[in-house]
């Protein structure tokens, strides 16, 4: 096409990226047609990556409305007796499809009087009918469709004078909608002159054999008719070729002559005469413009001129019209009708690495950005590099070698991209998703689209990839096609990411979850209950952003902990997005439980990409020592009659995480009085006949296990210190009896760690009176007054729960005691409560007296007879 | 009381986490387009009306909200939408309920290949008939899509609601 001037290329080419978002065209969207839309969102994340979101997108569909207009007025002479042809033209302006209503009717303002007005169809608007077949409403006509009709009018002989006919066609989906026209006829005695003008293309004859379209040749007739009442003396017709039309040099003919006219002798050198010596003067200027001046036409005759053109390459699709002007003596009379030769279109669209110009050759002003092959071909390659994962652009030059204005889907076929591919289509700005079709793009213009083709996370990564894809333009108005190719030869690099300690020596780095022969790569030691810290580093070394999650590859032991914490010390189960090369630090706090046996335990901390799937994994130790803690407690006072004994409680607990089978357990201390330690196997605080004495752990039957003696570790014993002392003993005598558990355990092979809670000593004092005094407690876990079984057994308390005492000071003398008083302390971390009046202390007998604080109960009892006893209870509340 | 406040912030900051890690996944900003139809009543008051389907001429009111799913602020926040093809854009229909600057994208500019973007008013430079560079008012169907470059960071839980109109042709 390169008829265009320089600039109307500039612009053409620069046209493409409007084509791309939207459109300057005003005309009305057709009804039915949908407005689509979709918007678009972009942000920077904290790694510095763009990320783009679009939104859903809406729908808008375009009601039908009417629209119609008529042209055009005509004003003709007709003589008495005679036809009078009125051609018009009617143009659906609505954007759908509608008919016509047509109606003539005399305005009656003149004289003249038709006697008939009569519409017939003028399907190719040349103003001259198709047929004879009247009628009173167009066909249906699509939205700009246009329909010609001509009116024949009729008047009688006897007429006379003028008058105007008004022309109007209304819309059959809006009544309200119409257009008119107003003709005007007049009655002559004078000259007339009816031109018809005609043009037939012959479609074989150029270009596309079986359309009308540029190269072939069209005829065109002017046919003169004298329908006068007198002859038309010095008749001079002018035709100006429409500027697709090309004149062909020596084709016109006169109907009353043989032989072609010479078109280059000028417009007054007679060419040819006829039989009744009647002349013609034919010309061309060589400008389009053909001329002839006849000598006369005698009444009732008629005769034509006819020559011919050949289609330009410069016609677009769409119709040419021309219209002849005529004169006679020098006075216009009504120019032709409108003849016209439709070009048909033609629809063509290639897609390519570059814009193609009509005659196919390659447009390299227009070319793909992405295009990495140098070729000037139909395909565009890529050859960059890409992640897992990652985005892929081919852009596409498609040009419109219609020749009308066409728009164009885009459709994708994947022939060998990965499966889980995902494509979209995206404007000239490599971002606007395209909604619909592109365009519409004007003759021999082009549109940049890009092909966007995002990698699954788990594609196999590759060194040299061969992706392929077919990417389809369709046009809308013909829906002719054309394919290009999309192809991808770049490497997919792997979503790479290492997870290491941050331990220099045991980094673990790569992917080695464990040392040599399987051994973990980094071993803290630790006792039961205490944290440990493992401080990690995690490294991207994948082409993108990416962020983590965190876990352990196998579950720890039930009761152990693992928290993963941010260098801020806020625990985190992701690393947060981590930049392309970048690493960031994080630590793993492993907590074994409290009474965690002794032993290796292996920790695989792992990490996982929230994208690409990627991972790795490293794999640590926490090794729990042996702790050996044997505790007795608890050392006490009490009372005993001369040749009396007394029952002390003690309990014995194995506070470390290994079982205690032999370790010694003795009593010393006492001299006159005598003393021996036994085994209260059943917890019921008394010494029952089967229970024995014991003095070491390998005489606790079945304590860790079935056959094996001793004490699990966590478990406890209960233990009763009995002593018996003298008849001899006097009042006020006091001894005190230790029991010590030895500090060498197992045999010797472990040593109990804290020798401080190894030994309890018991003060036994000799009174007259012979008075007891024992201590039982239950639990009120709610601090509301529960009443539970007194036991003196341990009890297991928490926090902010409360412990009910009763102390019972039983005379097991002879004589009366006087003056008794009991006294009591809370113990540490607990104090007194009444619980708001739920529990109140209690006092027996009924007149005894009382004085509490919150850490000290004081009662006062008065005499208590031998065998009676006092009592006091009250409840302390565990500090929370 | 120390060791539970502590507790609790940490459970708060590990929800936040949770939501940072599946941000890849889900998204981090919500985005929501609708539109509805300008009508005008017989006192020339103008609603807006909730309908499928326009008229040529009439006016569509686009609206976008753009919702900050995450707890962290999203910072260089740009919202574009296209105008479609059959329909014009309305200068002055738009609006915003962040500070943003607006910009209409269009050919101003032959000499630049592609699209240029322009704050309101816009103009254009033109060839005439003799080949010259004139300048001119921007028409209003000249405009392929709208953006708004937000001038504040979107805070976590803000919505930001763009509008703008365009005209059935």
């Amino acid at each position: 096409m390169t008829y265009q001037p320089i600039f109307m290329r500039t612009a053409s080419a620069l046209a493409v990226s409007a084509a791309i978002g939207a459109v300057a065209v005003s005309a009305a969207p057709q009804a039915g047609s949908v407005i689509g839309n979709q918007a678009i969102a972009t942000y920077t994340n904290d790694a510095g990556d763009t990320i783009t979101v679009t939104s859903n997108t809406v729908e808008t569909i375009v009601q039908q409305v009417a629209g119609v207009t008529l042209t055009s007025d005509n004003t003709e002479t007709i003589a008495p007796g005679g036809k009078a042809f009125l051609p018009h033209i009617l143009t659906n302006e609505g954007n759908g499809p509608d008919s016509f209503t047509l109606t003539a009717v005399e305005n009656n303002v003149g004289t003249l009087d038709t006697s008939q007005l009569v519409f017939y169809p003028d399907t190719n608007m040349d103003g001259v009918a198709d047929s004879a077949t009247p009628l009173t409403t167009t066909p249906t006509l699509a939205a700009g469709e246009q329909f010609g009709v001509v009116i024949e009018a009729t008047v009688p002989s006897n007429a006379t004078g003028s008058d105007t006919i008004a022309i109007t066609a209304v819309s059959a989906l809006d009544g309200a909608i119409s257009s008119a026209n107003t003709d005007t006829l007049t009655i002559s005695n004078d000259a007339i002159v009816e031109l018809v003008k005609s043009m037939v293309a012959d479609a074989a004859s150029g270009g596309n054999p079986s359309i009308v379209d540029a190269g072939d040749t069209v005829t065109i007739k002017l046919t003169y008719s004298s329908t006068g009442l007198t002859a038309a003396n010095n008749y001079v017709v002018q035709d100006v070729l429409d500027g697709r039309l090309t004149y062909v040099p020596n084709s016109a003919t006169w109907s009353d002559a043989t032989g072609p006219l010479d078109e280059s002798n000028g417009s007054t050198v007679v060419d040819k005469t006829n039989g009744s010596g009647e002349t013609i003067a034919y010309a061309y200027d060589n400008s389009q413009t053909i001329n002839f001046n006849l000598s006369s036409i005698g009444s009732g005759r008629s005769g034509s001129v006819t020559f011919q053109a050949v289609i330009a390459d410069t016609a677009n699709a769409g119709t040419i019209t021309n219209v002849a002007t005529q004169e006679v003596d020098a006075v216009a009379f009504p120019p032709s009708n409108t003849a016209s030769v439709v070009v048909a279109d033609q629809y063509r669209v290639e897609i390519a690495d570059t814009a193609i110009n009509a005659d196919n050759s390659v447009n390299g002003t227009v070319v793909s950005s992405t295009d990495d092959d140098g070729l000037n071909d139909d395909i565009v390659t890529e050859s960059q590099s890409v992640g897992q994962g990652g985005s892929i652009k081919h852009e596409f030059v498609l040009t419109n070698l219609s020749n009308q204005t066409d728009s164009f889907t885009l459709q994708v076929n994947n022939v060998n991209y990965p499966p889980g591919t995902t494509f979209r289509f995206v404007g000239a700005d490599g971002v606007t998703p395209i909604v619909g079709s592109v365009g519409p793009l004007a003759v021999d213009d082009s549109a940049k689209v890009t092909l966007i083709a995002t990698l699954p996370t788990d594609v196999p990564p590759t060194g040299a990839a061969d992706y392929t894809a077919t990417v389809t333009t369709v046009s809308d108005g013909s829906g002719v096609s054309d394919t290009s190719t999309a192809k991808f030869d770049g490497a997919v690099l792997p979503s790479s990411v290492d997870l290491e300690n941050a331990v220099v020596g045991a980094e673990g780095d790569g992917l080695a979850p464990t040392a040599a022969g399987g051994a973990p790569w980094v071993t803290y030691t630790t006792d039961p209950g205490t944290p440990v810290v493992f401080d990690m580093l995690v490294q991207n070394q994948g082409p993108v952003s990416d962020s983590y999650n965190l876990s352990l590859a196998q579950a720890l032991p039930p009761g152990w902990t693992v928290e993963f914490r941010a260098d801020d010390g806020s625990v985190i189960s992701n690393t947060g997005t981590i930049a392309a090369g970048a690493s960031r630090t994080f630590t793993a706090v492993v907590t074994p439980t409290a009474d965690a046996l002794p032993g290796d335990t292996d920790v695989e901390i792992a990490l996982t990409s929230a994208v690409s799937g990627q991972g790795d994994s490293i794999v640590n130790r926490v090794t729990v020592n042996e702790v050996y803690d044997v505790e007795i407690i608890e050392s006490q006072s009490a009372q005993a009659s001369p040749g009396g004994i007394v029952d002390m409680l003690h309990t014995i607990t194995n506070n470390g995480n290994v079982a205690i089978t032999e370790a010694s357990i003795t009593q010393s201390g006492l001299t006159n009085f005598s003393g021996a330690v036994f085994w209260d196997a059943n917890k019921n605080g008394v010494i029952d006949p089967s229970e024995i004495v014991i003095d070491n752990f390998n005489d606790l039957t079945d304590g860790v296990s079935a056959g094996v003696n001793g004490l699990a570790p966590g478990d406890t014993i209960s233990v009763i210190y009995r002593v018996q002392s003298p008849s001899t003993a006097t009042s006020g005598v006091t001894e005190n009896g230790t029991i010590t558990i030895g500090s060498a355990l197992n045999i010797g092979t472990a040593t109990d760690s804290d020798l401080t809670n190894n030994s309890v000593e018991d003060r036994i004092t000799i009174i007259s009176g012979d008075m007891t005094l024992v201590k039982y407690q239950y639990v009120d876990p709610n601090c509301d007054g529960f009443v539970g079984t007194f036991t003196k057994t341990r009890q297991d308390v928490e926090p902010g729960q409360c412990i009910r005492y009763q102390v019972v000071a039983e005379n097991t003398g002879a004589a009366p005691a006087t003056d008794v008083t009991i006294l009591d302390a809370a113990p540490a971390y607990t104090t007194v409560t009444n619980c708001g009046g739920a529990c109140n202390e209690t006092l027996f007998p009924a007149s005894s007296t009382v004085t509490i604080s919150s850490g000290n109960v004081s009662s006062a009892h008065g005499s208590v007879l031998p065998g009676g006893f006092a009592r006091l209870e009250f409840t302390v509340q565990v500090d929370n | 009381m120390n060791i539970g406040t502590q507790k609790i912030t940490c459970a708060i900051f590990a929800g936040f986490v949770m939501s940072m890690a599946s941000m890849s996944a889900a998204e981090a900003l919500s985005s929501n387009f609708s539109f509805m139809v300008v009508e005008t009543d017989a006192d020339g008051a103008e609603k807006l009306v909730e309908r499928e389907t326009v008229k040529p001429g009439e006016t569509i009111h686009y609206q976008l909200l753009h919702e900050n799913m995450t707890e962290q602020a999203l910072s260089g926040l740009v919202i574009a939408a296209p105008v479609p093809q059959g329909v014009s854009l309305t200068f002055g229909g738009q609006d915003t309920s962040v500070s943003a600057v607006f910009e209409v994208q269009a050919e101003m500019d032959p000499e630049i290949e592609g699209l240029e973007w322009s704050t309101l008013p816009a103009s254009r430079k033109v060839v005439d008939a003799d080949g010259n560079l004139s300048e001119e008012p921007l028409p209003e169907e000249e405009v392929a899509a709208v953006r708004w470059t937000f001038s504040q960071p979107l805070e976590p839980g803000e919505i930001a609601k763009n509008s703008y109109r365009v005209r059935v042709n």
